[in-house]
């Protein structure tokens, strides 16, 4: 591990940030090292009812991303579009990849709680599964989120749907703020031409 | 097939979308009309405004460099902060040395009236500082620079926040992993007897 150079920034919540990190840090191996115990000791395979699970996630979910990519504004987003949903305890973010259509597909990152035994590719964000033609197949990566989301698709389904239409609604609302900002700026403007003709 | 309920969630969805890019227009074309009532920067405003990007621009990359320094903290890291009413996302592109830049997403009040310097709204408004970064941030970047001690102080904290968090999912990680791995070891322990 390369040592944290916090001397690049002064401030007093850095030594915490270091301790914190390096705690993090202490505890992403050991949950490595576990992962590395279950692949080693128990061998565990996909069945093929999981891999048809796996397929009608995978189905569902492509098919809200093709809906979205029918909607020009959303088409021409170059980063993911992400949506957060939360179902009791587990918050999963959910990553529409819309632009490149070579690429397509979605990436759902975070941890499903009563699954962790399997989760395996942590990092910040969390655990992370990609659906779509990127898919990575496995049960370290995606059988276990997607077995939850194929439990609370319908939930998960309206949660995505109200999240994209309630950052859409936050696009409007800051589109407006701006509109009336330059309206009392060209108002303003006029008022001043106007004084100065007279 | 997709069913009733969707088409008819994203038919709301397409009609906001259809909304907002009229806003969107409306927006471009007060832009236009700014652009032809403001006057030119002068010389020295041309030399104020770089001189106040490139501080802004060594903070930002200063704290990402800081960031980077630890093997921990890699990626994407999303750090939202609000100060007053304005809401800004701070993303810090940890992961590749090409990729060496910190994006800034939302809306500085004072921004919203620039059209030359910044296209203040939406997803639009999200501004690149570091190898990638633009001029189209001026009014963003004084807002930065106005409140660089409180936004500063509020990404730590929210990072710490983030760690503190992970710290908890991680340990939630490990228990359950521990205790999958005793039952699975039980388990075989019986079936040897």
């Amino acid at each position: 591990m390369r040592a944290a150079d916090w001397t690049l920034i002064d401030g007093d919540v850095f030594e915490e940030i270091e301790e914190l990190a390096k705690k993090a840090d202490s505890l992403m191996m050991t949950c490595r090292m576990k992962t590395n115990e279950i692949r080693k000791d128990f061998s565990v395979s996909e069945t093929e009812k999981d891999k048809l699970l796996i397929e009608d996630v995978q189905k569902n979910l492509m098919e809200v991303r093709n809906a979205f990519c029918e909607v020009p504004y959303l088409r021409d987003i170059k980063d993911p579009f992400e949506l957060p949903v939360q179902i009791g305890e587990t918050k999963l973010r959910f990553e529409f990849h819309l632009y490149d259509n070579p690429s397509e597909f979605v990436t759902v990152k975070g941890v499903v709680p009563k699954e962790k035994p399997f989760c395996e590719s942590w990092h910040i964000t969390g655990d992370s599964a990609t659906f779509g033609s990127n898919f990575r197949s496995g049960i370290d990566h995606g059988l276990e989120t997607a077995k939850f989301i194929s439990e609370h698709w319908y939930t998960i389904r309206e949660e995505i749907i109200s999240e994209a239409k309630g950052k859409i609604n936050n696009d409007i609302k800051a589109l407006r703020d701006t509109i009336a900002v330059k309206d009392a700026y060209l108002e303003a403007a006029k008022e001043g031409e106007e004084e100065k003709e007279l | 097939m997709t069913d009733l309920i969707t088409i008819s969630y994203m038919s709301e969805i397409k009609c906001l979308s259809e909304a907002r890019m009229e806003l969107e227009y409306q927006c471009d074309r007060q832009d236009y009309r700014i652009g032809i009532l403001r006057p030119s920067p002068s010389a020295k405003e041309e030399e104020d405004a770089q001189a106040l990007f490139t501080e802004v621009q060594n903070n930002l990359m200063s704290l990402r460099d800081a960031f980077r320094s630890a093997d921990y903290l890699c990626g994407d890291l999303r750090i939202p902060v609000k100060i007053d009413d304005t809401e800004l996302n701070f993303v810090f592109k940890l992961q590749d040395e090409p990729l060496s830049y910190v994006l800034v997403g939302g809306v500085a009040p004072d921004a919203k009236v620039s059209c030359s310097f910044s296209q203040a709204y939406g997803r639009n408004s999200t501004i690149c500082f570091g190898e990638h970064g633009s001029r189209w941030s001026l009014e963003t970047a004084r807002f930065i620079s106005n409140h660089w001690t409180e936004i500063k102080e509020k990404i730590l904290i929210e990072l710490k926040r983030q760690i503190e968090e992970d710290i908890e999912t991680l340990t939630g990680l490990v228990n359950a992993k521990t205790e999958y791995i005793d039952e699975m070891t039980k388990a075989m322990e019986d079936k040897d007897l």
